[in-house]
């Protein structure tokens, strides 16, 4: 397990190299010069030349990289061209918001979206199955801003339940979570749905039917388990997207977090913000991608065999001893 | 009165329908037969003769839809699964009350046990899980028995949290009879047990089976395609034709006498060490289709037999010696 582990981490290595690459050479290939955003316009050429030298853009394309890569493995996402503070830290900070929506997101859309799944391959082809059809893929089709607009107009202008913008305690941080559900519903819906009619037609679930199960412990103990195998990969993959959504998400209900921060640093040129914010998407995204390919060996006892390999092959030499 | 008792499965003018967007597949007609404690039964029929809708309306495990049950009455352990309602449209036992018995009274071990088992639990917990249901025992007990379960169908009981993709085909089919075994129930069905595995674990399996079938004393319906099968298990033997029973007998009669032209063929078609023949002979066509069967007998098209009286109507099943029935005008 901990050399399976061990790879998995292991393959972060290129991962991570190949998105700095592409986020180095955004900044290379985009025109303008950072040191207009740093300097004030009424900056003398030495000024900015001083500053150009103290920044490294002076140095080869190739040597700059390495010492981009340098700093990143130290620990320094370099300094925000706007607050000149420490970039890590300023994403640090941030990071604990984006954390609450988009997992509190995640976590709605998929107890809704495996719940509404399970009941429409329960119900196949009645009208709740086709609502629920149709309605999950309108919210997947409704633009992120359009819904949160949407969503504020409603609970927070009419209704006055939660606080439309800002951040004014816990109730701040449902509509962004029910908007970020929401997008990733259909999805959950979906394959939940299909997962489960497959398994509930399989030979084992007839078994567990001859042996005199009850049809509501034949789901829990026997399909969801099974069905879950889907749905789990797919997780994955929507963290991501929303990791991605936060931005948008986050920018309409003005909320501090990474997403709202990238979305700043963009509007303002702040290439250390955009670099250091996007590297630590990336790198969120890859750690939450290795703990659900952890959590596949545990659903899934089929791949738990070819992980523990080795383990299993010294179980068989103690067994044989043993009988010996 | 002593024999009425003895009678643990008795169905009834069977007839079960599928109802498909093609048409409506008549999968079983009328069909009747009774077992006794300790008495196994051999269903023979090519495939999709209707067997396993015989075997799965007695679990009452059909699909609803596309099922639909035309007449009949199964009675099980005294129990009546199937009984006839209102309106002449036969009724069944509750959901709850069949849940009891699945497993309990009567279980079933299916066709292919790569299939059968749940790939995401320990094989002991689907055996402990049957057990857990029907007795009233605590996890480690139901754990236990379990073990014992592995032991008599001879799988080491250290192999009880082991996956199923762990275990070859034999092994699997054995813990799927354990499963089906571990409440000593009154009536099994075997579903064709053997299909999916070779001849040498056939052998074993089939061994096993009729050593836990006597040991218990329980009534045992064997479905199968194999004659060989039927003559070292059973004691009796229906030979299913396109959801009828063509012919039915003890083993003397079906194998030694055989009436019915389609038991015949079925038996020309079998291999022999002592005759030496050149060819085996099959029975020519193929299987009445079951969505378009004719309103005579069904097996006419095949028949090497047939004269114009079989076009006259559906002959009825007829006792030709005592224990012997035949379902054709010609036996008399």
């Amino acid at each position: 397990m901990i050399r399976f582990i061990v790879r998995r981490v292991l393959l972060m290595i290129p991962i991570m190299l190949g998105v700095m690459i592409i986020i180095f050479a955004l900044r290379a290939v985009t025109p303008g010069d950072p040191v207009d955003q740093i300097l004030p316009t009424t900056a003398t050429e030495e000024e900015r030349e001083a500053k150009r030298e103290e920044l490294g853009l002076n140095d080869p394309l190739p040597v700059q990289f390495v010492n981009y890569v340098g700093d990143v493995l130290r620990g320094d996402f370099g300094e925000s061209y706007t607050t000149h503070q420490n970039v890590l830290d300023e994403i640090l900070q941030r990071f604990p918001y984006t954390l609450i929506v988009c997992f509190g997101g995640v976590v709605i859309g998929v107890i809704l979206g495996v719940s509404l799944g399970v009941y429409s391959a329960l119900h196949q082809y009645s009208w709740v199955d086709s609502v629920t059809l149709v309605g999950s893929m309108f919210f997947a089709a409704c633009p992120g801003f359009v819904l949160a607009l949407v969503l504020i107009s409603i609970f927070s202008v009419q209704l006055h339940l939660v606080p439309a913008v800002g951040l004014q305690g816990w109730t701040s941080f449902i509509l962004p979570m029910i908007c970020i559900a929401l997008a990733s519903l259909s999805n959950y819906t979906r394959i939940t749905r299909s997962s489960f009619l497959e398994v509930i037609r399989q030979d084992y679930i007839r078994t567990a039917r001859a042996k005199g199960q009850t049809e509501n412990k034949i789901i829990t103990k026997h399909a969801l388990r099974n069905a879950f195998i889907p749905i789990a990969s797919n997780i994955g993959v929507q963290i991501g997207n929303q990791l991605g959504g936060a931005l948008i998400v986050e920018t309409v209900f003005g909320l501090p977090g990474i997403g709202k921060y990238i979305g700043d640093a963009i509007t303002a040129r702040n290439f250390p913000a955009i670099q250091g914010g996007v590297l630590f998407l990336a790198i969120v995204f890859t750690i939450i991608n290795i703990l659900v390919d952890i959590s596949f060996v545990y659903i899934n006892p089929r791949l738990r065999d070819s992980v523990l390999k080795n383990s299993r092959k010294i179980k068989i030499k103690q067994r044989m001893q043993k009988a010996a | 009165m002593n024999q009425e008792n003895n009678t643990v499965v008795s169905v009834k003018d069977l007839v079960v329908h599928y109802e498909t967007e093609e048409g409506i597949v008549e999968a079983v007609n009328g069909v009747s037969f009774d077992i006794k404690k300790g008495e196994v039964l051999g269903l023979v029929g090519e495939t999709g003769a209707g067997k396993t809708t015989i075997a799965l309306s007695m679990m009452n495990l059909l699909p609803f839809p596309p099922t639909n049950i035309i007449e009949g009455e199964i009675e099980i352990c005294g129990e009546k699964i199937l009984y006839p309602g209102k309106e002449g449209k036969p009724e069944m036992i509750s959901a709850k009350k069949m849940q009891k018995m699945r497993g309990n009274n009567i279980s079933m071990i299916f066709q292919d046990p790569m299939t059968a088992l749940n790939p995401t639990r320990y094989v002991g917990d689907q055996i402990a899980e049957v057990i857990q249901l029907h007795t009233k025992c605590s996890k480690k007990e139901a754990v236990e028995k379990a073990c014992e379960m592995m032991e008599v169908v001879g799988i080491l009981p250290e192999r009880y949290k082991e996956y199923p993709h762990q275990f070859s085909g034999g092994m699997k089919q054995r813990i799927i009879i354990a499963i089906a075994l571990a409440c000593e129930p009154d009536v099994l069905i075997a579903d064709e047990p053997t299909t999916a595995l070779d001849v040498t674990i056939q052998a074993q399996v089939l061994k096993m089976m009729k050593d836990l079938q006597q040991k218990k004393d329980m009534a045992m319906i064997m479905i199968t395609h194999d004659l060989g099968i039927v003559a070292e298990t059973c004691d009796k033997c229906a030979i299913v034709y396109a959801g009828e029973i063509v012919e039915y007998g003890t083993l003397e009669h079906i194998f030694d006498n055989p009436k019915h032209p389609y038991t015949l063929g079925l038996m020309g078609a079998i291999p022999s060490l002592d005759k030496d023949v050149r060819r085996l002979s099959p029975v020519s066509g193929l299987v009445a289709d079951p969505m378009d069967l004719p309103p005579y007998c069904s097996f006419y098209d095949r028949c090497d037999k047939r004269c114009d009286a079989c076009k006259q109507g559906d002959p009825k099943l007829v006792e030709i010696e005592p224990g012997h029935f035949v379902h054709c005008f010609q036996c008399k």
